[in-house]
């Protein structure tokens, strides 16, 4: 009985250890760094800038949601990356490196990831981590997650304070505002420096005219897709 | 030996996976419909029950401390806010709706009158974000609720961990929330021939009318539809409420109102979204002689609804056989005395 109690445990490490050693053979850490600028200048909180329309601008938050990365899409055999929700807040240096695995593949591939969050997210009730509802990312009512906050401060918004806030999210037809983005990487490539130039954004607004947006619909989906372009890879 | 000891040792396990697995203690007539809300991923447990439960009657869950989701949802009143039409939340501020009633939410796809949230475990940050409701953020109640150790022990009890999240808070509501279910009004009775379901004579005509009227839209046995429609009230120009539209920006939708339950309607008194009639009375005129005319109107209510004096009063009579006196009376339901010794 002891004997065929120890094949048997013998038999688990085997499994186990071949199970763990295939896994770090099939995939590898893959890095992304997010770097947030403005006009190629390092984004800092409180700090003036200004766009190309004119505008003096500051920022005191910019928030993103970064979701559904996967490598090798063009193939069928695609790996899709499980609980790969992240929230980048850009004046947090802690949300700025975010590790993947990616598959090994001995041929030059593409990462792709979306610009927001899914429907099938937004409509599934209360989520954790990034996900969270508490971090402030998720409409109560209307209920769907909020992909981008952009907000500051700005002359030019003739408001209370001077406030331009712009809220893009909306995940049902016809205004969906999730975006797509896709890079291509190298065979060996371990590392990818996504820069977010939030410049692209402003110098699209006239913030005179168009200062504020807290909900879905036909302008958030015009938004987002002004947001997508400010990104780019270094 | 060794079988005896084979025997003991699954007894031992079966004990230990026993005390470790919770009981899911939500449970509905087996002759109802299957829940829309998908159970198996918060299944309610009694620990979890009460975590939900006090946080439903602390007022912990408003910016100002004074206004809890029992405010606008009492208990003997079918879970909704007798005698107001409009409910009102800190600082006296005054909404723009009737609060709906809470019962059998399992069953509903869409929360608000508007149907404005998607999902039920979400359903309460509308009010508890709402700047005339609670105006408090979840962040807010979870660092709130992470610095009282009363909370933190109840998290404990639920989830085995006692770290507060949003997510946590949310779930634990949602614990109380499903758990709110009326299945046992003379009604209920009647359908199921059980002692004190007879009905009289007039109340099987009012059931009779009822489902010659009314049933197309309150369908039984939950008296609700996930549907959202107009019946014909015409806009309180105070409000300008359109409803349905202001979710899904398409004037098909103008006008419309989700469906609510007729359950305990004797008790969830005003009606309407804008709690704008006080009686029963009041509603069934308005169905027999106050339609508004309009593009949206709902199908069922094109062709007059035409009703006797007696008729009326018959319908009135079934409708209060949907009173469920164990639910509104049920002490699971009530405060939570443990909230008043808790700080």
């Amino acid at each position: 009985m002891n004997g065929e109690l120890k094949v048997v445990s013998y038999l688990w490490l085997f499994v186990f250890f071949n199970l763990q050693l295939y896994s770090q053979q099939t995939s590898r850490e893959f890095k992304m760094r997010i770097e947030p600028v403005f006009n190629g200048e390092k984004l800092q909180k409180e700090h003036w800038y200004i766009s190309d329309i004119g505008d003096s601008i500051q920022f005191n938050k910019v928030k993103f949601y970064l979701t559904d990365f996967k490598f090798d899409v063009t193939k069928k055999t695609h790996q899709e990356i499980i609980n790969n929700s992240f929230l980048v807040d850009v004046f947090n240096e802690n949300t700025l490196l975010r590790t993947l695995k990616r598959p090994l593949n001995k041929k030059d591939s593409i990462v792709q990831f979306s610009l927001g969050v899914n429907g099938n997210l937004s409509e599934s009730g209360a989520l954790s981590g990034d996900l969270d509802p508490a971090k402030g990312m998720y409409w109560a009512w209307q209920s769907g997650y909020i992909n981008m906050k952009i907000e500051g401060i700005s002359p030019s918004c003739p408001i209370r304070k001077n406030k331009f806030t712009f809220h893009i999210g909306g995940f049902q037809k016809p205004y969906p505002t999730i975006r797509k983005l896709n890079f291509p990487i190298k065979e060996n490539q371990k590392e990818i420096t996504l820069v977010v130039d939030i410049a692209t954004f402003l110098n699209e607004m006239d913030l005179k005219e168009n200062h504020s947006l807290m909900m879905p619909g036909e302008k958030a989906s015009k938004l987002a897709d002004i947001a997508v372009k400010m990104f780019d890879i270094k | 030996m060794k079988k005896i000891t084979c025997f003991v040792g699954g007894i031992l396990l079966l004990s230990f996976i026993g005390l470790k697995v919770k009981k899911n203690i939500f449970t509905y007539p087996e002759y109802w419909p299957k829940p829309i809300y998908d159970i198996t991923n918060n299944p309610v447990t009694e620990e979890g029950f009460q975590l939900g439960r006090a946080l439903f009657y602390d007022p912990i869950l408003s910016k100002d401390n004074t206004i809890s989701c029992a405010s606008c949802h009492l208990q003997a009143s079918g879970f909704t806010h007798i005698d107001h039409d409009l409910s009102h939340g800190i600082e006296g501020k005054i909404g723009t709706r009737n609060s709906l009633a809470i019962m059998n939410s399992a069953w509903s796809d869409s929360f608000m009158w508007d149907g404005g949230i998607n999902h039920l475990e979400v359903q309460a940050l509308a009010p508890l974000t709402s700047e005339v409701e609670m105006g408090e953020t979840l962040e807010n109640v979870v660092r709130k609720l992470d610095e009282n150790t009363f909370y933190k022990n109840l998290f404990y009890k639920a989830f085995q961990d006692n770290t507060v999240t949003g997510q946590r808070v949310l779930l634990g509501l949602t614990q109380f929330t499903v758990m709110l279910n009326s299945y046992n009004s003379k009604y209920d009775k009647y359908i199921r021939k059980e002692v004190g379901g007879e009905f009289t004579a007039q109340e099987k005509n009012g059931l009779k009318l009822f489902r010659n009227h009314c049933s197309s839209c309150h369908t039984e046995p939950l008296f609700a539809t996930n549907e959202f429609k107009n019946n014909g009230l015409a806009v309180d120009t105070t409000l300008n409420d359109y409803g349905r539209m202001r979710i899904t920006k398409n004037s098909k939708d103008s006008l419309k109102f989700k469906v609510p339950t007729l359950r305990n309607i004797e008790f969830t008194k005003p009606y309407m979204h804008d709690g704008r009639f006080e009686t029963l009375q009041e509603v069934i005129t308005h169905y027999t002689n106050g339609i508004q005319y309009s593009k949206t109107l709902s199908d069922e209510l094109k062709n007059s609804i035409m009703l006797t004096h007696r008729e009326k009063v018959d319908l009135l009579v079934f409708l209060k056989t949907l009173t469920d006196k164990e639910f509104l009376f049920d002490k699971r339901f009530s405060f939570p005395k443990a909230l008043l010794t808790q700080k």
